[in-house]
């Protein structure tokens, strides 16, 4: 999950969210792409379709607190991948995964 | 060192409570067709529990199932006699494990790893054209040999254990210098006892060192998927640490960064569900 998103209730979702992700219904089709906002017609739609969670965009954090967030995110990283100096493809994966945090 | 000798582990594996009847017949028949499914769906449902986790199973979002599923019969007709199969083995495994103990081990960290190996080997499937049947099963079981080397050998384990924290260095190689074997050899031979096919004693053999193999195929998966659940980390241990991902196998998996994260999307999002349904002891 990257700091500029976050997952809530459909209950919850009100018109103007934008989604964080793409929306997928329960056979892997894409329901609503990312960046989708989200509309009183299309939150009853997927209420009819019986979707409960969604993925949107939290633009809550402070440029301060998303800087704190992404430093976090990089330490834990540095601690699971300490052994890792010099291997490449351990390398990349800590990379790939670094960018995959830091999206949204 | 503390050595434990093949033979020791051997015995150990052969004081397990027995699989039951059913799973191991599905599991030995693996590459046969799908000739009994009446006979599954018949026999399946005298063992009330492992019908009720089947289904909980076959229910969850990672199974991406339209609409509920309530008998064996509709599961199968639905997943398939393999998707079936799978989920029954799955299924039966966890509950003849579940209630160890042990000073030191994290028994709840073992088992979301697994489950996150086993999510993630079937993104990883998905994306390459593999079984995701199996793929799942054999990552749900990689490190099954760790859990015969902890309840079988308490004492031993707890070296490897402490042995591994003062250097940290990785448990593979911990239980290599402690006791003179690992998981990857103990848990293969629990998987051939078991009489599972060959392509999972060798997946299980092989995670921590695959050989090169061009298409990647299950080896490489659980390999990849191994690291990536540590990488993501979703073993709830403060102390994790990724194992050494092959060059090869990273090489060629060749998947570019949108890929990736789509996977590490969707291994997040359905292993809380799975964990749920996985890990709840009651059903």
């Amino acid at each position: 999950m990257s700091p500029r998103q976050t997952t809530i209730d459909l209950e919850d979702a009100t018109a103007g969210m934008v989604l964080s992700s793409v929306l997928l219904d329960a056979g892997g089709g894409t329901l609503l792409p990312k960046g989708a906002e989200l509309t009183d017609a299309l939150l009853t739609s997927l209420r009819r379709r019986g979707v409960e969670r969604i993925a949107i965009v939290d633009n809550s954090l402070s440029d301060a607190e998303l800087a704190a967030e992404r430093e976090r995110v990089a330490k834990r990283l540095a601690s699971l991948f300490r052994k890792s100096a010099n291997q490449n493809a351990t390398n990349a994966l800590q990379n790939s995964i670094l960018l995959y945090r830091m999206e949204g | 060192m503390t050595p434990l000798s093949m033979n020791e582990v051997v015995k150990n594996i052969r004081d397990l409570p027995a699989l039951p009847v059913i799973v191991m017949e599905l599991m030995s028949a693996l590459d046969e067709e799908d000739s009994g499914s009446n006979d599954l769906a018949e026999r399946l449902s005298r063992d009330q529990a492992l019908t009720a986790k089947t289904l909980r199973l076959a229910n969850s979002s990672f199974y991406g199932m339209q609409s509920k599923v309530t008998s064996i019969q509709q599961a199968i007709a639905i997943l398939g006699f393999n998707g079936v199969r799978s989920l029954v083995t799955t299924a039966a495994i966890l509950g003849g494990f579940s209630s160890s103990a042990h000073s030191t081990f994290n028994f709840s960290g073992f088992w979301r790893h697994s489950v996150a190996t086993a999510v993630c080997a079937k993104n990883l499937a998905k994306q390459l054209g593999l079984n995701q049947d199996y793929a799942f099963m054999i990552g749900l079981l990689h490190d099954i040999g760790r859990l015969v080397l902890v309840t079988g050998s308490p004492e031993h384990y707890a070296k490897v254990i402490a042995h591994q924290q003062d250097k940290d260095s990785y448990p593979i190689e911990a239980e290599r210098e402690v006791l003179g074997l690992d998981h990857a050899m103990v848990g293969s031979a629990l998987a051939a006892h078991w009489k599972f096919p060959p392509l999972m004693q060798k997946a299980i053999l092989d995670h921590h060192a695959p050989l090169p193999e061009m298409p990647v195929s299950f080896t490489g998966v659980i390999h990849a998927a191994d690291c990536i659940a540590h990488g993501l980390d979703l073993s709830d241990n403060d102390n994790d640490l990724v194992p050494r991902m092959s060059d090869t196998v990273w090489k060629n998996l060749n998947l570019g960064q949108k890929v990736l994260s789509e996977i590490y999307r969707e291994t997040e999002t359905q292993f809380e569900d799975a964990c749920q349904i996985l890990l709840t002891k009651t059903a």
